[in-house]
């Protein structure tokens, strides 16, 4: 990632660009944000859950409701990016399908903060995605886009859409985004970093690094994802480094249209692709086997081709993808 | 430092008493100083032969009356490492009468024996235990009264010592003894946490515990029975802050 692409044509989102601009500078501008410290006595560990690069997680209890909860000690980074992750999570507290913000509690002495979250009793991605039907796939992506949606219409984008980040009750049917550290406002013509997201997830604006992305970006994540969950291949862009996963993509999505997208944005690859080699653009029926099959459907083919471009501006956008063919009988189940 | 030059002296013409020889042995600080007169009185020394040979002569060594340089060279060792273990045994029972009492009080007062190594005791003095009367049984362990546990003493030197020289009632005659530094026990005990978050497991436990000791309080204190800020009592907060204290624990159970 030597060369950056400063130079480049500008770009800004299709859609909810001005979302922001609407908006009193206190909803985005976390600087001045002014946090309410709880105290920590009112809830308690049960057992840690798990642990990620900027916290430890741990489920917990709600001592005065008795409620099991999730709670996020973060490490010590930044006292700016705790505030942006407080502050989006309170602006997207209302919003369907995500991740309830239940309070912030602070150790005294350390400053330690802690974040409470809604607790979803969740079973790992491994285990359960082989398990769904092809509506049960088609019903829980259709739930992570009125997520999407909404944080977008919300002016904020995600940038670490995956599995993992993920959480469905499967019992009742219910789908939570998580994982709010890596999310941001979106200002039209702001130069965003593209060290984000996780790297079989990472869009090819970040991977050229291409600083003007948008919301798209969580579209192309997303599309990873179904890919990944209807073709049965996890993951569905399996790179060995940040170099070799624009490889990985360009070996499906081909050569032709990887150098097309360079040209319109006037962007030029870093020395480290010199050998990057040619590859013919792979058809979607060609991951389709005796697996996967079940799976499959003509709308999902077209679909999956309108998320995973290299153009983040020729991608679906989260409500378009709403209103795709594919996600037919999720709708038609919904309105009876 | 005139105690580190006894134990190298050995091989020196000046004299010195065995007792203080003794006592200046490193790791022996637990020790006091037995009166002549009560090692003389063989009856304090009754049944003692049963663990020692050669009694008479090991008496004469402590007491000075006969210089183990006059003992044939190759009985030498044997004779002085049974006359530490009498000593040690005179010891267990010297301890207990009230000149020994009175000397180990002035050792306690001193921190000789240490000091308990819980946070919440706050260097409480420890009193030598032994967990048996008999000899070569069980090593010396270490007694606080402010948590009324015991411990294994930090040092190598101490920790090899016979318990039976001190025997298994001192510290409890002891505080028969001196019942005014019988400490007020801390009520305080650790509570595990992490990031600042206690954990549930323990506290769900620790709640009840903490729901019947003030159950057992209310008991006590309606039978007359003096708990709060007395000797061998507890630390205890302002009586009408209580009643308000059982029902926040109760409402948390």
């Amino acid at each position: 990632m030597s060369s950056s692409n400063h130079n480049s044509v500008t770009s800004v989102a299709r859609v909810y660009s001005d979302a922001l601009s609407t908006k009193a500078q206190a909803y985005w501008d976390y600087d001045d944000l002014n946090i309410k410290w709880s105290s920590q006595e009112n809830y308690e560990i049960i057992k840690k859950l798990g642990r990620g690069k900027y916290s430890e997680v741990f489920l917990g209890i709600d001592l005065a409701k008795g409620d099991k909860v999730v709670i996020k000690v973060l490490k010590p980074v930044k006292r700016k990016k705790i505030k942006r992750e407080i502050s989006i999570l309170k602006n997207l507290v209302e919003g369907p399908n995500i991740v309830a913000l239940l309070d912030v509690v602070r150790e005294p002495q350390s400053k330690t903060p802690g974040l409470i979250f809604e607790h979803i009793n969740n079973i790992d991605f491994r285990t359960l995605y082989p398990t769904f039907t092809d509506y049960d796939i088609r019903y829980y992506m259709y739930e992570l886009l009125k997520a999407l949606d909404y944080s977008h219409s919300m002016g904020i984008m995600h940038r670490d859409v995956k599995p993992h980040n993920v959480m469905i009750d499967h019992e009742k049917r219910s789908l939570r985004l998580i994982d709010w550290g890596l999310a941001e406002y979106y200002h039209p013509g702001t130069e965003y970093n593209v060290r984000v997201a996780s790297r079989y997830f990472k869009g090819p604006e970040l991977l050229v690094d291409f600083r003007l992305y948008d919301y798209s970006l969580d579209l192309w994540s997303y599309g990873c994802m179904l890919a990944s969950m209807v073709f049965m291949k996890e993951p569905f862009f399996h790179g060995k480094s940040n170099t070799d996963q624009l490889v990985q993509i360009v070996r499906v999505l081909g050569s032709n249209s990887l150098n097309k997208y360079l040209e319109k944005y006037n962007l030029t690859l870093s020395e480290e692709y010199e050998d990057i080699g040619y590859y013919n653009r792979r058809p979607w029926e060609r991951f389709i086997n005796d697996n996967n099959q079940h799976l499959l459907s003509k709308e999902f083919l077209d679909f999956i081709d309108q998320l995973l471009r290299y153009d983040h501006q020729e991608r679906l956008t989260a409500k378009e993808a709403m209103e795709h063919a594919y996600f037919d009988p999720v709708r038609a189940a919904a309105n009876k | 430092m005139a105690n580190e030059e006894y134990v190298t002296d050995s091989s020196s013409d000046f004299t010195e008493y065995w007792i203080d020889l003794f006592l200046g042995i490193k790791g022996n600080e637990y020790f006091c100083d037995i009166d002549d007169e009560y090692i003389r009185d063989r009856f304090n020394l009754t049944g003692l032969n049963q663990e020692v040979s050669k009694l008479p002569t090991l008496i004469d060594i402590i007491t000075d009356l006969v210089d183990i340089e006059s003992q044939p060279e190759e009985h030498r060792d044997a004779l002085e490492h049974n006359a530490r273990i009498l000593y040690g045994l005179i010891h267990a029972r010297y301890i207990l009468t009230s000149r020994g009492l009175n000397k180990m009080f002035e050792k306690y007062r001193n921190g000789d024996f240490g000091y308990c190594p819980r946070v919440h005791c706050q260097l409480h003095p420890l009193l030598p235990i032994g967990l048996n009367d008999q000899p070569r049984l069980n090593s010396v362990k270490l007694y606080c009264a402010k948590c009324e546990d015991f411990f294994n003493p930090k040092s190598g030197r101490h920790s090899v010592i016979d318990g039976a020289y001190f025997g298994t009632s001192f510290p409890a005659m002891f505080f028969q003894n001196f019942p005014q530094v019988i400490p007020i026990h801390s009520k305080e005990t650790y509570v595990p946490k992490v990031f600042g978050f206690k954990l549930h497991e323990y506290s769900k436990l620790n709640r009840w515990r903490e729901l019947q000791r003030i159950k057992l309080e209310k008991r006590l204190t309606k039978n007359g029975v003096q708990i709060s800020n007395v000797v061998g009592g507890f630390i205890m907060e302002a009586p009408e802050e209580q009643s308000t204290q059982e029902q926040d624990v109760q409402s948390q159970l």
